[in-house]
Order: structure tokens, then C-alpha cells, then sequence
């Protein structure tokens, strides 16, 4: 009886403790979640009241995935295809760079502290702020084709500036991103280096191992895991980007550097806008990730890693 | 490794050194130029007179002590919000025995795959029926909402690390449940604490799509709106816009020295959470 009694004070000290985190969780979290997807097969214009939502069946996928919609299928085919090519950026240019990198800094004995801080500024100072730095520097004007000149490479000087050109947009804003979102990669790269137990290196060479079965035994399995989650963060990063966009270039020029989540914004909040197929897109991208995720886990994932045991 | 090999391994690691300090240094010069200097002069900083005066400007003419101010309330609050609600909800998670407790867990946990801008419709709409919309308010609830699944996944995390018999003896004591939290588990929990402090400091402050969306009076304006706000002119002021920027980033670079060590931490533990 005793024992029933102290169950249900505990149960309930659970509750209290837990309901304000569940509350706000119900009402900002799960409440709009579940909003959003019954909304992305709503249509609804931007600025008008919910109870003007009018039933739209599977229609907001239908414009712009299947053409439905024939202007706003050609902006999401582009902005899919801008997302996949940030993405493709975000595995094959920032990975090998920050695995080289870490590497680098893992050999070096001196500074290493203050190496790793300065590296690190780019991913903790990404914000408006420093997007505006890089439209400076992309500028007509700018320091890159400053230096350009002064070397006297004046036929690669893109005179509206780098992110005024439509062939030149999406490599500049890729390589902001890369600038901004290398740090991550790199920390954990040096982090997983560093917990190598250098004895095994020691006493791999007294086994007589050479420097590629070093790698390949050691150090390898020991990184596998992490380009996997690097992989994924990447992917999703890739995916999720607005911001840098948004300050630099709102999609242009000529639909040059539009993304998905750029896209979502303007037909949610701008006039002429419908906020279903907002969600409706929005939930399509997710759904890509997600897809797109798991393919990662599964060509680069645990299975393989435990072959090897 | 053999002097060349040193001398070539600093190099590179010089060398990308200063591609990750030259837009920084390109915003402090640029803020201290003349107008009309910034793009026209190669150099870094400026060559005659520098333009001091420009920060008074923007801190006092153009708002950005209100800006400022606002981004500190909010940050503020978010982060006191993240760490004392999950502090206690994990606790629950962690120490206490009631139906459901799982099952809650799971569904925190799944929040994070949850799209940030998909939901800010819905988010729009619903703050809009419970009149917080453009208030602090509705800003610092989903960015305290948007920090569930990983506070409360290391929190709970490092309550079950701590050795059971501590809760047990406190329980002799006759210490109630809060005072166990907020008296014994929190203050060994403090690495987790600034952790999640260091990394949702940077979320929060550097956050441009949600009070985007949330925002339109100006004087609740936060600094990452309010620099973009300084370009909304006809033609752009570089200095003015550069003063601005440096001003919305002057905290995380003199945070960033204290905070680092947990803010690598919460990196390798947000990677467990992508």
C-alpha cells in the first residue's frame, strides 16, 4: 500500500516536472508540425484567414512537381537542382578539404589551439553579417577581382561581380557556404584523430604495418563513423540553406542561385504566394532529406563497419 | 618529420588561416573607411583618417542599441528558458518512474528532424490566434522549443551518469524533488549546462529566418534583421553597413573565447543528433 502510494508521488513529481517542456512542446512543436502537414494539401493565399482554406486534395504537389503549376514547376526543378549541386559541394569539396585539414593540424605541435580557434570563426561568425562581407568581396569592385586585375587576369574578372553573373552565382554563394560550413566538418575530423591511441601506431610499426595499412586498419575505421555523420549533416545543411541566400542574392540572378527553402518563403509570406503549397514543398524537401539521409547510412553505414570485425 | 616538411605543414596551415580571417579583417577595415573608399582601395584598412564616427552613428542614429538590447533579451531568455525547462523535464526522463516516460522521450527526440522553415506558417498562424506575434515572446517560446531534442537528450544523458545513490541519499535527507534538481544534479551538471549555453547562444543571436517571420514592428527588431534593415537604402552605404555587422558580432567573438571548449563539445554532440 505504502509502496503503491510513493509510485504514484513519484509518478506525478514526473508529470510536473515534465509538463512545462510538454506544454510548449504541444502548442509550439507538435501542434504545427501536424498544422503544417493538414495545411500542404490545403490552397490558402498568402494574407488570407484560415477559414479560407479551401481543400486542394494532392493538388500543391501536383503544381510543382508535375507541372500543374507551369511557372512554378520550372522555379522548384531549378531550385532542386541548385540544392544538388550545393549538396554535391558539401560531400565532395568539404570533406576531403577538412579531412586534409584536420589531418595537417593533427601533425602539428606548435599553435595548435590557436589554429583551431581561428578555424573555427568562420562557422561561429556565419550570420548576416558576414554574408554582406561576402557580397563585398564579390562585388564588381571587390577584393576578388581587385586581385584579379592585379595580376593582370583581367578576361576572368566578372564584371557585374561574382554573384551579378549567372554563370558565376551559385559557385560563389557554394563556395560562402563551404567557408562557412567546413569548420564543423573539420572539428569533428580532429577530434576523431586525435582520439586515435597513438600506441596502436607504435605498435603497429613494430609489427612491421606500412603507412597505407596504417591508415587503413587504424585510422580508417576509427573516421568511418564520423564522414557518415559528416556526410548527413552536410547533406542536411546543403538541403536546409536560406539564409546565406536570402542576404546575398534572394535567388537571383535569373533564378541562378534559388532554393527550395527560398522558394517556400516567398510563396508563404509573399503576395500572390499560396502558404499550402509552402508547406507542401516544404514537406517535399524534408522528405528528400530524409530519403536522402538514410542512403547515406545505408552505402556508407554500420553494416560494412561491422564486416570488418 | 624532416624541416621542409614543418616548414610546408605551417604554410598550409597559415595559409588557411588567413582565408578565415580575411572577411573579418575585410569588415573591421571596411567599417573604418570613408564611404567612398571601400571598394575603390585595395588595402585593408584605411590609408588616411579612420572612420570611427561611423559607429556612433549606427549605435546611436540607426538604432542598434535597440536592436542590441532586443537580441540580448531574447538570447537571454532562450537560453535561461532551454536550460531550466529540459533541465527539469530530463530529470523527470532520467530519475523518475511514470507511465508514458519513453514514449515522451521518443517523441522529443523526433522533433528534430521537424524542417525549421516548413513550419513557420503554421507557426505564423498560430501565433497569430494566440496574439504573440510580434512580441519577444513569440520569438523566445519556439526558439526554446526548437532546443528539446538536444537538451533534453544530454541532460538525461548525464543525470543517468551520475551515480543513483546520490538520489537515493538525498531522498533520505528528505530533499523534494526540485531541491535535488536545482541544488545537487545541476550544479554537477554544469559542462552540460554551458554546452547547450554555448551552442544556442550562437543559434539564437545568429537567427534571421524566425523573427523574420515573427517580427515587423522595428523597435523588436533583433541585430541580424537589423543589419539588413541598414540596406534597404537605395544605394549601400558599405562603412555604415559594416559598423553594423561588426557590431552584430562583436558578443560571439568575445564569448567565443570561454565558450569554445563547450561549443566544440556541443558540435560532436549535435553530430550524434543529426
Amino acid at each position: 500500500m505504502n509502496y503503491r502510494k510513493a509510485a504514484r508521488r513519484e509518478a506525478l513529481a514526473g508529470y510536473l516536472l515534465i509538463a512545462p517542456a510538454v506544454g510548449l512542446f504541444i502548442v509550439i512543436g507538435l501542434f504545427t508540425v501536424l498544422f503544417s502537414i493538414v495545411l500542404s494539401f490545403f490552397s490558402l493565399p498568402q494574407g488570407q484567414l484560415i477559414w479560407n482554406a479551401k481543400f486542394a486534395g494532392l493538388d500543391n504537389f501536383k503544381d510543382f512537381l508535375l507541372g500543374g503549376n507551369y511557372i512554378l514547376s520550372g522555379f522548384f526543378r531549378q531550385a532542386i537542382v541548385n540544392n544538388m549541386w550545393i549538396a554535391f559541394a558539401m560531400v565532395v569539396i568539404v570533406i576531403p578539404l577538412a579531412l586534409i585539414i584536420a589531418v595537417l593540424l593533427e601533425k602539428a605541435t606548435r599553435g595548435v589551439r590557436l589554429f583551431r580557434t581561428i578555424y573555427l570563426l568562420p562557422m561561429v561568425t556565419s550570420s548576416v553579417a558576414i554574408y554582406y562581407v561576402w557580397q563585398g568581396l564579390y562585388d564588381p569592385t571587390g577584393s576578388i577581382n581587385q586581385l584579379l586585375a592585379s595580376f593582370g587576369l583581367d578576361s576572368w574578372i566578372a564584371k557585374n561581380g561574382w554573384i551579378g553573373e549567372i554563370h558565376t552565382a551559385l559557385p560563389a554563394i557554394i563556395i560562402t557556404i563551404v567557408w562557412g560550413a567546413l569548420p564543423h566538418s573539420l572539428i569533428l575530423f580532429f577530434a576523431g584523430l586525435q582520439a586515435v591511441d597513438t600506441h596502436l601506431y607504435e605498435a603497429a610499426e613494430i609489427d612491421g604495418a606500412n603507412a597505407w595499412q596504417k591508415l587503413t586498419r587504424i585510422t580508417w575505421p576509427i573516421l568511418k563513423p564520423i564522414t557518415v555523420i559528416v556526410i548527413i549533416m552536410n547533406l542536411n545543411v546543403a538541403l536546409q540553406v536560406f539564409d546565406q541566400i536570402w542576404v546575398m542574392t534572394k535567388g537571383g540572378p535569373a533564378g541562378a542561385t534559388q532554393v527550395v527553402n527560398v522558394l517556400v518563403y516567398q510563396q508563404a509570406f509573399f503576395q500572390d504566394g499560396d502558404m499550402g503549397v509552402a508547406n507542401a514543398m516544404g514537406w517535399t524537401m524534408f522528405m528528400l532529406t530524409f530519403i536522402l539521409s538514410l542512403l547515406s547510412l545505408k552505402l556508407f553505414g554500420d553494416k560494412s563497419g561491422r564486416e570488418s570485425h | 618529420m624532416t624541416r621542409a616538411k614543418t616548414a610546408a605543414l605551417y604554410c598550409i596551415l597559415l595559409l588557411w588561416s588567413v582565408l578565415c580571417l580575411y572577411p573579418l579583417l575585410w569588415m573591421v577595415g571596411a567599417s573604418l573607411k570613408a564611404p567612398m573608399d571601400v571598394m575603390s582601395t585595395f588595402s585593408l584598412f584605411p590609408q588616411g583618417k579612420w572612420h570611427w564616427e561611423t559607429y556612433a552613428e549606427v549605435w546611436n542614429r540607426l538604432n542598434f542599441f535597440s536592436y542590441f538590447w532586443n537580441s540580448v533579451i531574447v538570447t537571454l531568455s532562450t537560453l535561461i528558458g532551454i536550460n531550466v525547462l529540459y533541465s527539469m523535464a530530463a530529470f523527470a526522463f532520467a530519475k523518475l518512474r511514470f507511465p508514458g516516460n519513453n514514449a515522451l522521450f521518443i517523441l522529443f527526440l523526433g522533433m528534430m528532424f521537424v524542417p525549421g522553415i516548413t513550419v513557420m506558417v503554421p507557426l505564423y498562424l498560430t501565433e497569430n490566434y494566440l496574439g504573440i506575434l510580434n512580441t519577444y515572446i513569440g520569438l523566445i517560446l519556439p526558439s526554446i522549443n526548437g532546443a528539446a531534442p538536444m537538451a533534453i537528450f544530454l541532460f538525461r544523458n548525464y543525470f543517468r551518469s551520475i551515480p543513483h545513490e546520490l538520489f537515493e541519499s538525498a531522498k533520505m535527507e528528505g530533499a523534494g524533488i526540485m531541491r535535488t534538481l536545482f541544488q545537487i544534479y545541476l550544479p554537477l551538471s554544469i559542462p552540460i549546462l554551458a554546452t547547450l549555453t554555448a551552442i544556442n547562444f550562437l543559434g539564437s543571436w545568429n537567427s534571421l529566418i524566425l523573427p523574420m517571420v515573427i517580427l515587423s514592428d522595428q523597435s523588436l527588431f533583433t541585430l541580424p534583421i537589423g543589419v539588413i534593415l541598414l540596406d534597404s537604402g537605395v544605394f549601400r552605404q558599405w562603412n555604415v553597413l559594416m559598423a553594423g555587422s561588426l557590431i552584430s558580432i562583436v558578443p560571439i567573438l568575445l564569448c567565443f573565447g570561454f565558450l569554445q571548449k563547450y561549443y566544440i563539445k556541443g558540435l560532436s554532440a549535435g553530430a550524434v543528433k543529426a
